[in-house]
């Protein structure tokens, strides 16, 4: 009994330990770039900005661009990890990301066609960003309708539903670009490169609802979570109401993934990697998964953001970009890894 | 004269020559263009077209400019000038001709010729040609960024086959303007080639004019130059590559404060933006953003 | 003492009839073997009983079991038909042990095992000790202590299909279903778990319905068998009246030859080989 009871808790000590230094290095990461940016400012300057005392421009720089910036980078990173994961356990599959439900593409095309046909029929602040959260509600609910069996829903299809979304709405928004003059498509594709830069205070007020209120559905079915990922007939067998929790796990991820993708477009690689690292550090089990994936993709996500923005002075690089640069060759790192598992299936 | 022009942006080098013989040298662009320099290569004309297909729109306003200056007429009460216009201005594609109507309140009548870039452009030519008299022929005026070999809608060998097919009757002129000097360069060039006998004078009010202006700020006597940003509808910065900022820097003695940048399609930062403080924020007509969004202003 | 009628069952796939009628009875405290060749439909009754098949003749109903399983109280007296539990209610009363699962993730096996804890309705937290001292006494019973602290993905066969036992049993069901649970089993393992499982049903008083090609093993610890053939339950009631010379000749084809064996208290099948009446007689 005694040796169980020192397994149980080293297995929680671990998970708790890893808990504790992804927040300080969260909290760090974040005080630290607040005193990164393209134009350079000194220590003091910096502090006396958050305070509001130094002149109005510095001041404006700190609290109206670098603090929100962050914020949102925070956001998005928690968002997309955790949607990624949830994704990974819903798929039994560690090699899931959040766009395998093609919600990223409906996305996009929205910001796309909001770009390209918005001016001079309507004009509305923050439309693009409007117009892609309001795409990934209708491509959730086409990826569920299309997948939908009398019988009840199968995953797979749910999977195979997702990718055939993805090819559509890639296909439509290459279409539009394709009919949009070049200032058109410069914009278009600039929006979906994936970037934090038009990140204000505004973005943060969209996105923070919607993200809470993602992560609440995801986090409160972490115990599901993990008898999912041993299969659905086994999860039904041990007593989860699959179709409902699965119902709320994609709505979630809905939810969340539109709150990134629509504030700064699509960012690839984080949804997969960073569940997948914390995974080796704490263990599989989601009630400490789903909070270190907030904490370590937000962690993640400034520090990115911040490469990005400090690598090429004075251009600011796409977020996007770099994430798939580092992410590529770590996703293949995990794939040789992993070959064993995939030769011996 | 001399003394305003000299040392200033007014100063231009002209890019045409009237040969002794009536033929013209008319300097233009190849498919090695860079886009940010002058004409880099020349063309022969035996004589003075005075007949020519604009592919742009901005052409066709400038010839009529210079013929409302000739026979001293205002921009909607002007008979002669228009008449007179489209005795010279002969065809243009579709994009012009909507252009032209749109954006400059121009109409264009009924006979003139309108067609498209591409395999028209040879069976037209042809039937420019024919069309030509004796000793008359047709420049065809288009923009430089057609033919510079990263962007080349049309090649240097169609350009040559056009024109040794049509026997010389037909030639090409492509046009660069980025920067005041320039437009007064391919203005005057433009003039001259169409045989406007007023050009000179023409582009001498217009540098008189543009004196008095920088005559004016001159004596404002600021303590520093204003600062200007423009943004395209992409949300780029305008660099230095820019010609309508390039003519507010030159003319009103504003400072570009993206004029670093020397790619063109590039972002400046908004903490950068904040912190030039520029005193003056250009947008573009095209840009589908709200004012809110395009100044981020934070609550919404 | 929980009571499982399977009334006049019927399944078929498009125009295949996979069961026909099926139709028995059966109470706790026995282990019950399913038996029949391949395609006779053993796995299919067993996915109708544990409702992943909904059967669109007949029912499968439970009776007697200890009420306080059911989460809505006002529910009438009288066998209740398995379809109609919730989810959660319907895994208080049956466990199912798969023949293939495979683990996509390293779940250590004290978390797997923990995992059957689910539904539990008892008064105690999730991450007490007493939950802890639960879990113990499973872990013993099947004896996988030893690897509590392992990763799932490195088990061998035999292990693993422990682990699905005692997770199954964390349930704390009344019955208990498994699909061919000694197939792929090294031979000791084989007599491992079924010392394992006759003694739990002992403890818990629960009953398991096993099927099984093994038909030696059948005979030697099962208390009743059903042979299917078919779809059809061809031989019903204790193994020593089902498992006869007879009818091994008639549903299998095989020449055998049935005894007691005192030295271990069951039942001993020696088969001769394959019998010399044909088919098609």
């Amino acid at each position: 009994m005694n040796h169980l009871i020192s397994v149980d808790r080293k297995i929680k000590r671990r998970a708790v330990v890893g808990l504790i230094v992804t927040f300080a290095l969260m909290v760090t990461v974040f005080f630290t770039c607040i005193f990164v940016g393209s134009v350079d400012l000194d220590f003091e300057i910096v502090i006396d900005a958050m305070m509001g005392r130094a002149s109005w421009s510095q001041n404006y720089i700190v609290k109206e661009i670098r603090i929100p910036r962050l914020i949102c980078a925070a956001i998005v990173g928690a968002s997309l990890s955790l949607s990624g994961m949830c994704m990974q356990a819903l798929f039994k599959n560690p090699m899931a990301s959040p766009s395998i439900l093609g919600i990223s593409s409906g996305a996009a095309f929205g910001a796309a066609l909001y770009i390209a046909v918005g001016y001079g029929v309507f004009q509305i602040t923050y439309g693009t960003t409007i117009f892609a959260f309001i795409m990934s509600g209708i491509t959730m609910l086409l990826v569920y309708g299309l997948a939908y069996q009398k019988r009840g829903t199968h995953t797979i299809m749910l999977l195979l539903s997702g990718m055939a979304i993805n090819a559509l709405f890639s296909g439509l928004t290459s279409t539009i670009e394709f009919f949009s003059d070049a200032d058109t498509v410069s914009s278009i594709v600039f929006w979906i490169l994936g970037s934090f830069e038009k990140c204000n205070w505004a973005s943060v007020k969209i996105i923070a609802v919607s993200a809470i209120v993602g992560s609440i559905l995801v986090l409160y079915n972490s115990r599901e979570l993990n008898l999912i990922a041993g299969g659905e007939r086994k999860a039904k067998a041990l007593g989860v109401n699959v179709k409902n929790v699965r119902i709320m796990l994609i709505v979630g991820t809905c939810l969340l993934v539109a709150s990134s993708v629509s504030v700064c477009g699509i960012i690839g690689f984080v949804g997969l990697i960073i569940p997948h690292i914390f995974r080796t550090i704490c263990g599989p089990d989601h009630k400490y998964l789903g909070p270190m994936c907030i904490l370590g993709g937000a962690l993640f996500m400034m520090l990115f953001d911040t490469i990005a923005r400090s690598l090429m002075p004075p251009y600011e690089l796409p977020v996007g970009i770099i994430t798939s640069i580092i992410g590529a060759p770590f996703f293949m790192y995990i794939m040789r890894k992993r070959e064993k598992d995939i030769w011996s299936v | 004269m001399d003394d305003i022009t000299a040392g200033s942006a007014l100063n231009f080098d002209s890019c045409v020559t009237v040969n002794p013989d009536g033929s013209l040298e008319v300097g233009t662009f190849n498919s090695s263009s860079t886009g940010k320099t002058g004409p880099n290569a020349t063309t022969t004309i035996d004589s003075i077209p005075e007949k020519c297909v604009c592919y742009t729109a901005a052409y066709v306003d400038t010839i009529y400019n210079i013929l409302c200056a000739k026979f001293d007429e205002t921009k909607n009460n002007s008979p002669l000038a228009t008449a007179k216009l489209w005795e010279i201005v002969v065809g243009m594609p579709a994009d012009c001709k909507t252009a032209l109507e749109r954006d400059f309140s121009i109409d264009v009548p009924e006979g003139i010729l309108i067609f498209d870039l591409g395999e028209n452009l040879m069976t037209y030519s042809q039937q420019l040609a024919d069309e030509c008299g004796e000793d008359e022929n047709i420049v065809i005026l288009m923009t430089e960024y057609n033919i510079r070999s990263t962007n080349a809608k049309i090649t240097e060998s169609t350009v040559q086959t056009i024109e040794s097919n049509t026997g010389g009757k037909v030639k090409f002129v492509f046009v660069l303007s980025n920067s005041l000097s320039m437009v007064m360069s391919n203005t005057e060039m433009i003039g001259t080639l169409l045989g406007i006998d007023n050009t000179q004078d023409f582009i001498e009010n217009i540098q008189i004019k543009i004196h008095v202006m920088k005559d004016a700020i001159s004596k404002m006597q600021l303590e520093s130059k204003k600062k200007v940003y423009v943004e395209t509808a992409a949300g780029k910065a305008a660099g230095s590559e820019n010609l309508i900022t390039n003519l507010l820097t030159d003319i009103l003695d504003l400072k570009n404060i993206a004029d670093y940048l020397e790619l063109m399609d590039s972002k400046l930062s908004d903490e950068q933006i904040v912190s030039e403080k520029p005193d003056i924020i250009i947008f573009y007509l095209s840009d589908s953003r709200t004012m809110d969004e395009k100044m981020r202003v934070p609550s919404t | 003492m929980v009571n499982l009628k399977v009334n006049g069952v019927s399944f078929s796939i498009g125009s295949a009839d996979i069961l026909k009628d099926v139709e028995f009875s059966v109470d706790s405290g026995e282990i019950i073997a399913i038996l029949g060749q391949n395609g006779s439909g053993k796995t299919t009754l067993l996915n109708c009983i544990n409702s992943e098949y909904r059967s669109k003749k007949g029912s499968v109903t439970v009776d007697h079991f200890s009420k306080d399983i059911l989460d809505n109280v006002a529910k009438k007296d009288g066998p209740f038909d398995i379809l109609d539990f919730s989810y959660l209610e319907r895994s208080r009363i049956l466990a199912t042990v798969e023949q293939n699962s495979v683990a996509s993730f390293p779940f250590t096996v004290l978390e797997t095992v923990r995992m059957g804890r689910y539904s539990n309705k008892g008064e105690v937290e999730e991450n007490s000790v007493e939950e802890l001292r639960e879990i113990y006494s499973l872990m013993k019973e099947t004896e996988i202590l030893g690897f509590a602290e392992g990763p799932v993905n490195e088990l061998s066969g035999g292990e693993w299909r422990r682990v699905m036992i005692t997770q199954s049993l964390a349930q704390n069901p009344e019955i208990l279903l498994l699909d061919e649970p000694t197939l792929h089993l090294d031979i000791n393992h084989q007599f491992e778990l079924m010392d394992i499982l006759k003694r739990t049903i002992k403890q818990r008083n629960i009953l398991v319905i096993m099927v099984t090609h093994d038909i030696s093993l059948a005979a030697r610890y099962c208390d009743r068998t059903i042979i299917m053939e078919n779809g059809e339950i061809v031989a019903l009631g204790n193994t020593k009246d089902v498992i006869t010379s007879d009818n091994l000749e008639k549903v299998f084809q095989m020449n055998a030859r049935i005894s007691y064996n005192e030295e271990i208290d069951g039942l001993e099948v020696f088969f001769v080989g394959k019998s010399n009446r044909d088919a098609i007689t």
